[in-house]
């Protein structure tokens, strides 16, 4: 455990924690206060008010369930297709993997925001949207590394042993190889949440995410534009939020690629 | 039982063609042992793979693989699958890698014994844990519930063979099952095997490349060299009259203690 970790996980965990519970209080994020129209950071509202005097730490942990509902969905639905499809791809082999990797080569050339902002556009913009949008077209890279487990991994004697007790190939498949491909997944699922989490906020920056009243970090930035100079907390707060969570998204990823794989530890201490 | 008639098999790697295992014949009658000498490359351990039906889809089978006179090669898989552990069983080289590291020996043994046999959860375990019993593994009650990597490596072949042991195979096929053993465990694991197969009345195909050990225990041995059988008959008269000089060479090649 290194203070790296520590850090990533208290923070995902607090933030977590206090977007799950807060809206068991009794205050509207969506409130409107003509008497606190932009207010700096104080006891009475911790991270300020906005252009119409809500405050800023309300609507930011509301945010903070959208963003981290993204992340988690999205890169559900990533998970779900990517690691589907990188077992059979590999398993199967032959033919099959070969169109599966040149479909996939295809797909990683499209231009993802693009596909998405177009998406949007033309669907009503919806939070739902935006979760299955990013999830369906962010999964190639997660099935290329099952993929290449899979590849290694389906050489190895026990899995002959196992076929050779008479397992049918789907138990050999889903729970012999299955489990050592966890890994590196878990790894990317971190680096892939961050990445959603992103692009939900550039979407809803454009208008095209979560719409207003309702709270996201994308739209309380692209709120913040036109009050830069008077009211530079309400950009920095949104933009801190969204720094500090992929940071921990990233750093968690790391670490526990630390923890999960012997070789990258010794790797690591010869390097430090 | 088990009935094999110019057994071929290729692989084709990188366009060229390579020849693994030439046209081999040979018969093994229920209860009998039938050993397969030869060095590493010789063909042995695909010949063997290729009854289990488990050779990669690279390489091109030809011939006859018959068992209780029904062709293997033409089962579909599914009928292949029940022959596969049920009616004959295969132990591995390396037991340690045989074994899956994420799963408990409770967890893979169970899902063998249910495999094959309708039984609920707990009686499986009791019959995993008198097989570990009967193959000599101390405590085992207990350390059913460990993983491979707890186990030595003679003990995790101990463990193949109780898990093999639990399909009641008819016919054992064992690939080199002590050759990543040190002497003393390889002893006590062909020992284990010898009383085994009496007790279970099992037929084995023995794969070695160690003629002596091969001889001491099998009623036919066949010598394999470059993927062709190049002599076959009862190990005194391997012994006694080689004909081919391969099989001269292995005899030669038995370590003598001379002072």
């Amino acid at each position: 455990m290194t203070p790296k970790l520590w850090f990533s996980i208290s923070f995902l965990g607090g933030l977590a924690i206090m977007a799950i519970l807060i809206p068991l209080l009794p205050w509207d994020p969506n409130a409107i206060n003509p008497q606190a129209m932009p207010q700096p950071p104080s006891w009475r509202h911790w991270f300020g008010t906005d252009d119409l005097g809500r405050d800023i730490f309300l609507r930011s942990l509301y945010g903070a369930r959208i963003s981290l509902m993204v992340g988690f969905v999205s890169v559900g639905i990533s998970l779900l297709i990517g690691v589907t499809i990188g077992l059979l791809s590999g398993f199967i082999g032959g033919l099959v993997d070969a169109i599966i990797m040149r479909l996939l080569d295809v797909l990683m050339a499209l231009p993802t925001l693009f596909l998405i902002l177009m998406v949007q556009v033309t669907l009503e913009p919806s939070i739902f949207n935006v979760m299955v949008v990013i999830g369906v077209t962010s999964w190639m890279g997660m099935a290329r590394l099952v993929r290449a487990e899979v590849l290694s991994i389906k050489e190895r004697a026990f899995v002959t042993a196992c076929r050779s007790r008479g397992l049918p190939e789907k138990t050999v498949l889903f729970k012999h190889i299955l489990p050592h491909t966890l890994n590196p997944v878990i790894v990317a699922a971190m680096l892939g949440m961050g990445g959603a989490i992103l692009v939900e906020s550039v979407l809803s920056f454009l208008g095209l995410g979560v719409q207003p009243p309702h709270a996201s970090w994308g739209n309380m930035l692209e709120n913040s534009l036109g009050f830069l100079r008077d009211a530079p907390w309400m950009a920095l707060i949104p933009g801190i939020l969204i720094t500090l969570t992929v940071l921990s998204l990233n750093f968690l990823g790391d670490g526990l690629w630390l923890l999960l794989d012997p070789k990258a530890k010794e790797n690591h201490v010869s390097h430090s | 039982m088990l009935v094999i008639r110019n057994l071929d098999v290729k692989f084709n790697v990188n366009g060229t063609s390579v020849h693994a295992v030439n046209g081999i014949s040979y018969d093994i009658s229920p209860g009998q042992s039938m050993g397969i000498v030869g060095e590493s490359g010789s063909g042995k351990s695909v010949s063997a793979m290729a009854i289990m039906g488990l050779l990669p889809s690279s390489a091109q089978i030809n011939g006859d693989i018959r068992f209780h006179g029904q062709s293997l090669r033409s089962l579909p898989e599914d009928h292949y699958r029940k022959i596969r552990g049920k009616k004959i069983g295969y132990i591995f080289q390396n037991p340690l890698a045989a074994l899956n590291p994420v799963f408990t020996i409770a967890n893979q043994m169970i899902e063998t014994i249910q495999l094959h046999h309708d039984l609920s959860k707990d009686t499986a375990r009791e019959l995993a844990i008198d097989l570990l019993n009967k193959v000599k593994i101390v405590d085992a009650g207990r350390r059913i519930d460990d993983y491979p990597h707890q186990f030595s490596l003679g003990m995790c072949q101990r463990i193949m063979i109780a898990m093999t042991l639990s399909m009641k195979p008819e016919l054992l096929i064992a690939d080199e099952p002590t050759a990543s053993l040190d002497v003393t465990t390889q002893k006590e694991i062909l020992e284990l095997m010898d009383e085994l197969k009496e007790e279970y009345n099992m037929a084995m195909m023995f794969i070695s490349h160690d003629l002596a050990v091969v001889s001491e225990r099998c009623d036919t041995v066949g010598v394999m060299h470059l993927g062709h059988m190049v002599e076959m008959g009862t190990p005194k008269d391997i012994f006694t009259s080689p004909k081919n000089e391969y099989t001269k060479t292995l005899i030669d090649a038995i370590p003598k203690i001379s002072f």
